[in-house]
């Protein structure tokens, strides 16, 4: 029972994304801490996405598609952007001081911490990025 | 995202935030949040309790609001962030520079400790 979405490559796309995302978790009997942990990664790659996939003007959609299988949740996020790997900005170090304090590559740490297993391909002219979390427990029945 | 403002005893800015700080909410609050924490001096404490998302661009403007306090000899914390938002900011790093209080009186002793 997978749910989908379609979305444009533009900023004001991330607010029905994450109600969609919210939705689904509710729908799949997901727990409130990780549909929280989706909605953060799904919202760093594809505000990565939008920002740095397209070129500027360039218009493009974006389509998620959200599961539970074999004891995982599992967010599939394919665009038809250039090639473009949301997870391959390096990540900081633990910012000790204001002044080593680095920005770049921030959200592509959350998405990994927030996610059990990411990962990118580059597959029929799309990026495609899956994320997958074990479901430790279901909140409540989903029918 | 809303943002409210309110002056504590001690010269300190009490700033409570309360929403989705994702990129509509930063981008809502950004100008306002940053002119606030450039103009007045010294002590801030952010109440956070009323912020239910966290994504990289808040934590962004918390930080430039955080150096800009530190540039004029002034400290920035924050206030009762909810456990998912605490945690976001532990596994940014980013809690040495953006320390978390859940009591106010230690909140804005260590907004106006030198």
């Amino acid at each position: 029972m997978s749910r989908r979405l379609r979305i444009e490559n533009c900023l004001d796309a991330l607010r029905p994304m994450s109600e969609w995302l919210a939705e689904s978790c509710v729908a799949l009997g997901i727990s409130d801490d990780l549909s929280y942990r989706f909605d953060l990664a799904a919202n760093e790659a594809v505000a990565n996405t939008i920002s740095y996939g397209y070129a500027p003007g360039a218009r493009g959609t974006i389509e998620l598609c959200f599961d539970l299988t074999h004891g995982h949740a599992i967010l599939v996020i394919e665009d038809d952007g250039n090639a473009f790997n949301p997870l391959e900005l390096a990540e900081p170090r633990p910012a000790s001081s204001i002044e080593d304090s680095r920005i770049g590559g921030l959200g592509v740490l959350l998405i990994r911490r927030s996610m059990g297993q990411c990962e990118y391909q580059r597959r029929g002219g799309r990026n495609v990025l899956t994320l997958k979390s074990p479901v430790l427990e279901i909140q409540h029945e989903s029918h | 995202m809303e943002l409210e403002t309110e002056k504590l005893d001690g010269g300190i800015t009490l700033i409570k935030l309360r929403g989705r700080m994702d990129v509509r909410g930063a981008q809502e609050i950004d100008l306002k949040f940053t002119t606030i924490t450039s103009v007045n001096q010294g002590a801030f404490v952010i109440d956070m309790s009323e912020v239910d998302f966290l994504a990289s661009i808040g934590i962004r403007t918390l930080l430039v609001s955080a150096k800009a306090a530190k540039a004029r000899g002034g400290r920035l914390v924050l206030f009762k962030p909810i456990e998912l938002v605490a945690n976001t900011l532990e596994v940014a790093g980013i809690t040495a520079i953006l320390p978390i209080f859940h009591d106010m009186d230690a909140a804005s002793a260590a907004a106006t400790a030198s």
